[in-house]
């Protein structure tokens, strides 16, 4: 799977949320709020292909962390971002 | 889906940040002070950098009182005199603000409607509406009460309530 296009990671009021974003505008009507390990996820699979395994290969490099668990919540992130509409 | 409930202060200084990088920002809005051209909790409002001078009709978002205890509105221009606005929302009856040009921040460029084309507010058509709608102020109290009755407007304005 990818992340979409046209969506940005920024931080608003503090906290990290993914916009839509094209060059002319940006959608501050729906912001999507990430804590800080999903954030450096997002960071991570920006512009590649990856799978939850891929995902929890940068979990378990960054954070202290049983491969099961990590790939536990992988599973889990990439489907709420699948479900929230910014990757495919 | 979750509501995320913000500081206003810090939400529009991102807004006018976002702004100042050139791009239009596309916000919701709340309360129905601008009612029935812009339905707080329902539209969205696309957001850009004014271009000067203001004008009477301008929908503008603005800040009064004091940096730590201010407020952001997004009103429509009456009057330019000079440096002095007077403004007023669409669905306000009586109060006014007078604000200066400075504190205006940003202008409405397009209002979002689901599932309809977008509203450039500023179309010969939109004017005279607004016209239209000005005319009849010292009605504005009945039709607004009139309009939050039709029983297409109960469910968003509950929603919102």
């Amino acid at each position: 799977m990818k992340l979409k296009e046209g969506f940005v990671l920024r931080t608003i009021c503090g906290e990290n949320v993914i916009s839509g974003e094209g060059t002319a505008n940006i959608n501050f009507s729906k912001l999507i709020s990430l804590n800080d390990t999903a954030a450096f996820l997002y960071r991570k699979a920006k512009d590649i292909e990856f799978t939850p395994e891929t995902l929890a290969g940068f979990l378990t490099e960054e954070y202290e962390v049983d491969d099961e668990t990590a790939l536990k919540d992988a599973k889990v992130l990439c489907q709420q971002w699948i479900d929230a509409g910014i990757a495919e | 889906m979750e509501k995320w409930v913000v500081s206003n202060d810090l939400f529009f200084a991102d807004v006018v940040a976002s702004l100042q990088e050139g791009r239009t920002v596309t916000i919701p809005v709340k309360g129905y002070s601008m009612l029935p051209f812009i339905r707080g909790g329902k539209d969205l409002v696309e957001l850009e950098i004014p271009s000067m001078p203001l004008k009477p009709y301008d929908i503008v978002l603005f800040h009064v009182g004091t940096e730590a205890d201010g407020k952001w509105i997004m009103h429509r221009i009456l009057k330019v005199d000079g440096d002095n606005l007077t403004i007023q929302g669409d669905g306000v009856t009586r109060g006014r603000e007078h604000v200066k040009v400075s504190q205006v921040k940003s202008r409405a460029k397009t209002i979002l409607r689901a599932g309809k084309t977008p509203v450039d507010p500023y179309t010969k058509k939109q004017l005279t509406l607004v016209k239209i709608w000005n005319f009849f102020r010292p009605l504005r109290p009945f039709i607004l009460k009139a309009y939050r009755m039709l029983p297409w407007n109960q469910g968003w304005l509950k929603e919102n309530r």
